[in-house]
């Protein structure tokens, strides 16, 4: 569960990134958070994760208060939410299987589990053939599989992804959003910031819209934009 | 479940397994930078040591000049044997005493008239005109003034002759030696600290994309310290180990070449077991790349 209740977000130069947001997504759901650039959809993920505070308001995840979380808190917190970007953001130096693994050393996790979870997650993103390629061995596509496997290898109860199709081709793209969707069927809750029109239509899940740091729309099977085609 | 997992006993030896890996890892795999850093740990060592190997040999041959003072003890005409005998007790049991050696009249005469003899006629003189003399070294010539003079207070004796303006002279310049070489040195090792704390700097800048990542999927900050700081430990054993080869064979060197020509140099050269230097100068690269990884981390920690 993520509350947020009366979040504005400004930075020093004066930039107003939120703006008085509130808004509420339950466990299991899937939602996208649509909006053009620099509307603000990174920086309410970005909340979430705790990569930023907020500057006014409250944010909640798992009945948790993100302003008052202390700094050492925020390790055990990442684990508990895995994190999708735009730019992939592997470790170029390690392969597949141990960018995956990594993130399960860094919970301390016995040298069993990592070597029974690390294949398993790679195979459900379709990647354990793969597992011995270095990032730039990878197709994007199959770079953001890998991504995403590293997100879930800790079994978080969320999911975050910031852009995740944006440096992929269109068939790519259906691709990943249809693993995600498919992450979200097995209980996981799936936030997507996009600026993809297309996929947002077709999945036709529940959509925050944002417009310079306000949410203009909220809706359970929501679209792009609000009319057909503006 | 993940938030359960952690437990600080059980995680902290498979976490120092993993970062004694992981920081084999980082130096081979950041190939350039590793040898960057050593490159610049070994010069900084190098002119560090070079230069407390040449504090420690101005105070060698400042000591071993030191030594050689004396004071020179002259008994009264006509004092009888077992007075110089108990004199010869007193002056051993003085509290810096680090010999006594007593020179007796006649032989001092003998010694004399031998050397001089065809110089000198001494044949007409009948009496020994010296005197019985101690000549006591101290352990400390620091304590020269003070012991000339409890000596000049003790029954029997007539005059005593020490150094005194030059020992007092080469004392202070030993000590300004001591204190310069002492300030240089730790001057010197801030600098090595800085340049190696800016190397390894520069090797986590260009990992800096890493960090961010580990602390994105939920590592601690000592999860992400802990290989970082033993690469810096690593690099700086390495580093402080080519820097003694480089010291220990440039002294060598040097000792011979000049000794060849300055015999008296042998002084002037600073007398260390090479494995205790050796030993002294890779625990210190160690601390210093702990010390600069741990110093540079905190920047990149910091979000």
């Amino acid at each position: 569960m993520i509350e947020f209740r009366d979040v504005s977000v400004s930075y020093p130069n004066d930039i107003q990134a939120l703006r008085d947001v509130n808004l509420r997504i339950e466990k299991g759901e899937f939602v996208f958070i649509v909006g053009p650039t620099g509307t603000g959809k990174s920086t309410l993920l970005k909340l979430v994760y705790r990569e930023e505070k907020p500057t006014k308001g409250k944010v909640f995840v798992a009945g948790q208060d993100m302003t008052r979380l202390r700094g050492g808190a925020v390790p055990r917190l990442r684990r508990s939410i895995g994190v999708v970007f735009q730019d992939f953001r592997l470790l170029p130096q390690k392969t597949a299987w141990e960018n995956v693994a990594f993130a399960l050393y860094v919970t301390g996790a016995p040298r069993r589990e990592i070597q029974t979870r690390t294949p398993e997650v790679l195979d459900l993103v379709g990647l354990l053939d793969r597992a011995d390629a270095f990032p730039h061995q990878l197709s994007g596509g199959e770079q953001q599989r890998v991504s995403i496997a590293r997100a879930l290898v800790n079994n978080p109860p969320t999911l975050l992804a910031d852009e995740p199709t944006g440096n992929l081709d269109p068939d790519t793209s259906w691709d990943i959003v249809q693993l995600l969707a498919r992450i979200n069927v097995r209980g996981t809750t799936v936030v997507v910031a996009s600026h993809d029109q297309h996929i947002v239509d077709r999945m036709g899940k529940r959509v925050i819209a944002l417009d310079r740091g306000t949410i203009a729309r909220d809706e359970a099977k929501g679209r792009y934009y609000e009319f057909a085609n503006p | 479940m993940p938030g359960t997992r952690q437990r600080a006993g059980t995680m902290s030896l498979r976490t120092l397994n993993y970062a004694i890996a992981e920081s084999a890892v980082g130096i081979t795999r950041n190939g350039l930078m590793s040898t960057a850093s050593v490159i610049t740990i070994a010069l900084s060592f190098g002119v560090l040591g070079a230069f407390v190997l040449l504090a420690l040999g101005l105070n060698n041959a400042t000591h071993s000049l030191l030594k050689d003072f004396e004071i020179g003890v002259f008994v009264e005409h006509g004092t009888s044997a077992e007075d110089v005998a108990e004199l010869e007790s007193k002056l051993r049991s003085m509290p810096h005493a680090a010999s006594v050696t007593l020179v007796p009249r006649d032989a001092a005469w003998e010694q004399m008239k031998a050397n001089l003899s065809g110089q000198v006629e001494l044949s007409g003189v009948e009496d020994n005109p010296l005197q019985d003399r101690f000549r006591v070294k101290l352990d400390d010539p620091r304590y020269t003034v003070g012991t000339a003079r409890a000596v000049r207070q003790m029954l029997r004796v007539d005059e005593v002759i020490e150094a005194r303006g030059i020992v007092e002279r080469v004392v202070r310049i030993a000590d300004v030696v001591k204190l310069i070489g002492a300030l240089s040195a730790a001057a010197l090792f801030l600098v090595t600290a800085l340049i190696v704390s800016n190397t390894i700097r520069l090797t986590l800048h260009a990992r800096r994309r890493e960090i961010r990542i580990m602390q994105l999927v939920g590592a601690t900050n000592w999860f992400i310290r802990l290989p970082l700081v033993f690469e810096g430990m690593i690099l700086g054993a390495v580093g402080s180990a080519t820097a003694y080869l480089i010291v220990l064979g440039g002294s060598h060197y040097v000792t011979q070449e000049v000794t060849k020509t300055v015999p008296l140099f042998g002084r002037f050269t600073a007398d260390v077991d090479p494995l205790y230097l050796l030993g002294s100068m890779i625990a210190l690269g160690c601390i210093v790349g702990a010390m600069g990884s741990l110093i540079s981390i905190r920047r990149f920690l910091k979000a």
